[in-house]
């Protein structure tokens, strides 16, 4: 019966005709400019290898995966840097090839390398220098640069779950694997772990890249990419074009039950602490497609193992030096069960500063505006070459608030025109929450929360092609009949005039 | 690809099977359609012949799925992700609103192997081959994304007659409740 529903539901879905002459008209010259290239290819690499640099911004995968189909402006390709840096251990080589780093933020493109024939797991350390304090690849870090991959998380759950930011997700190498691994990383610096702005390097620093190798004792077995959606997913892996190579462990159950001894401390996990002597199966097994259902599970299980490694976690933190805690954790994972570490291999480059991109816009005219359910004011809206930070303040009446706002929730979309035409071929819906519009955790709002008087933050809108004129700022509505927000053209919108700097 | 012809003649016979299934991963009509002109535009670059046609329709399904992964990840997507913005037209009645909102909430890991075994009436093992899985894996997921449709399904049968009960629920799972 489904398939016969299914069926029906997509026989109406098809490409329109527009698209299909549009893509046969691109895909013949494509075909053309193919076949010019098979002739061209020996001269045009001879060329470019004298190139060096230049060849790494204008080729440069790394852009291409940051910026999508825009194409970057030249500010932004001059911030990228072909780097080269290659380690080869008897089991895997890793190599930095190029960074792209507009002084505070950027992405790093790596490589890794099976020299082996059998299948290997392989996990990336944080980055980290001995300078200052690198985030990698957590966050979004500044407008124009996003992050890509989720540390491991949950493999670490309950009393280890904090492990999971200091490692990042596995790749899996070798017989039945891929041969290679292409990651992208994205990177933050800042002057300590502590520090929440990002700084501007003024100096060149030495960053280092740790790839721990496990030899597999469990069984493995691949999967794609968007496992990683799923909270219970133990290993995930960053990517950004080869599908399929990622990978989780199959648990058992019975491997990783665990007891507490009575010298154990008290674990960090959010939920139940086990008492002494008390034993918990650690349940990640229980495999569960609904997220909610994996989310409670998260939540609650909480894990105090007996592996006597715990006084470690403390110097750890104290000092996240990235290949050290790599080693804890692969230890950590060895001394489970899961797989013998045969090698360890760490890559370094050197991250240099760069000019700071001048920022292009300024607003000219009205930024305050007045609605029945709020006033706002867009107290800045800077452009440079790698996107936009528009600063937004909001003042909700929620006596006259309008029931389609719901102001936990809420987000924006923004639209950027240039001589009243819109930039890029499709709304731009940029939906960053303000913050101050839930309270933390998020998933514990507690009974005497009382919402906050006025909202405030930054909307990163990311690379434009050419810097806008006008932008429209538009909240996105709940709609009952659509039963999710978006926004309805008109209300509340919020035009800013900008003018260069 | 050797001539303009040829392009336009393997664009029209597989162009609905590209675009649903591209479709099917992103649930994005303006998604399918980049990933829909990307699929051919690299075909028409691919240099090497393919062995039949059926070689070519398992690489244009490969590639499809592919890019569906890549454009799911990249910060493109990420940036521009929404809602499911457009939804295939109704062919009527609220099972199909049921069905076509369980298959947004279904995992997208499992759209590409429903899709092909659903529409395009493929086996596991024609599967496993387009796709370059086991067809164990293959099986696994169909398996799954079955149960877990049957569970959307569900749900959505008890939100629609009882969404106070539903909202009670996830408020519950949020704040680590036990539902039990």
């Amino acid at each position: 019966m489904i398939r016969d529903m299914y069926k029906r539901l997509y026989r109406d879905v098809e490409p329109g005709r527009a698209l299909i002459e549009r893509t046969v008209r691109r895909a013949d010259a494509h075909r053309r400019r193919a076949r010019g290239r098979v002739v061209l290819i020996p001269a045009v690499a001879a060329l470019l290898a004298l190139l060096g640099f230049a060849y790494a911004a204008t080729q440069s995968g790394l852009l291409k995966w940051v910026f999508g189909p825009i194409e970057p402006m030249p500010e932004v390709q001059q911030l990228v840097e072909a780097v080269g840096e290659r380690v080869d251990g008897q089991f895997v080589s890793a190599s930095v090839e190029e960074v792209f780093f507009d002084g505070g933020a950027g992405f790093v493109q790596w490589n890794l390398t099976t020299n082996s024939d059998e299948p290997l797991v392989v996990f990336r350390s944080r980055m980290w220098s001995e300078d200052c304090f690198i985030e990698d690849g957590y966050r979004r870090q500044r407008s124009g640069v996003y992050e890509e991959s989720g540390a491991v998380g949950s493999m670490f759950n309950g009393g280890f779950s904090d492990l999971g930011q200091y490692m990042f997700s596995a790749a899996f190498l070798g017989e039945g694997y891929p041969a290679h691994f292409p990651g992208i990383s994205a990177l933050g610096v800042y002057e300590s772990v502590f520090e929440r702005e990002l700084m501007t390097l003024d100096r060149p620093i030495e960053v280092f890249l740790s790839f721990c190798v496990l030899r597999p004792a469990v069984p493995i077995y691949a999967d794609e990419i968007y496992e990683s959606d799923e909270p219970l997913n133990p290993v995930a892996i960053l990517s950004y074009d080869t599908p399929a190579t990622m990978g989780r462990f199959v648990y058992d159950v019975e491997r990783t039950t665990v007891t507490r001894t009575s010298e154990d401390p008290p674990g960090w996990g959010w939920g139940k602490v086990l008492q002494p002597g008390e034993t918990e199966t650690y349940d990640t097994v229980a495999y569960k497609e609904i997220f909610l259902e994996a989310s409670r599970r998260a939540e609650e299980d909480t894990l105090l193992t007996p592996l006597g490694l715990i006084e470690e976690r403390d110097a750890m933190f104290r000092n996240p030096n990235g290949t050290e805690v790599l080693r804890w954790c692969g230890k950590l994972l060895e001394t489970m069960g899961y797989g013998e570490i045969v090698e360890e291999v760490t890559v370094s480059f050197t991250l240099r500063p760069r000019s700071e991109l001048p920022v292009n816009t300024v607003i000219d005219g009205q930024s305050a505006f007045e609605f029945d359910a709020f006033r706002a004011e867009i107290s800045s809206a800077d452009f440079d070459a790698t996107g936009g930070d528009i600063r937004v303040k909001l003042w909700p009446d929620y006596e006259k608030a309008d029931p389609r706002i719901v102001w936990k929730h809420t987000a924006f979309d923004v639209y950027l025109y240039r001589d009243g035409v819109q930039i890029g071929d499709r709304p731009a819906n940029f939906q960053l929450a303000l913050r101050g519009n839930r309270p933390e955790p998020w998933f514990e709002i507690p009974e005497d929360y009382v919402p906050p008087d006025v909202y405030e933050g930054s909307l990163l809108v990311d690379a434009v092609s050419e810097y806008p004129d006008t932008i429209v700022i538009v909240p996105k509505l709940y709609d009952e009949t659509w039963d999710g927000s978006r926004t309805f053209p008109g209300d509340y919108s919020m035009t800013i005039h900008l003018k260069e700097s | 690809m050797d001539s303009a012809e040829h392009i336009r003649e393997v664009v029209e016979r597989h162009a609905g099977m590209v675009f649903r299934l591209a479709y099917a991963r992103t649930r994005r009509r303006e998604d399918a359609e980049d990933i829909f002109q990307e699929v051919f535009l690299r075909l028409a670059r691919r240099t090497e012949a393919f062995e039949s046609d059926e070689h070519r329709k398992a690489w244009l399904i490969r590639t499809t799925a592919n890019l569906s992964i890549n454009l799911v990840k990249s910060a493109w997507r990420r940036r521009t992700a929404a809602l499911p913005d457009e939804l295939p037209e109704k062919t009527g009645g609220a099972q199909f609103d049921e069905l076509n909102r369980a298959l947004d909430d279904l995992p997208r890991k499992y759209r590409a192997v429903i899709h092909l075994f659903y529409y395009e009436d493929m086996s596991a093992e024609e599967i496993a081959s387009a796709l370059g899985l086991t067809s164990a894996a293959v099986r696994m997921r169909l398996t799954r994304a079955r149960r877990a449709l049957k569970d959307l399904l569900t749900e959505k049968e008890v939100k629609s007659h009882d969404p106070g009960h539903v909202q009670e629920a996830v408020q519950g799972c949020r704040t680590g409740a036990r539902a039990d």
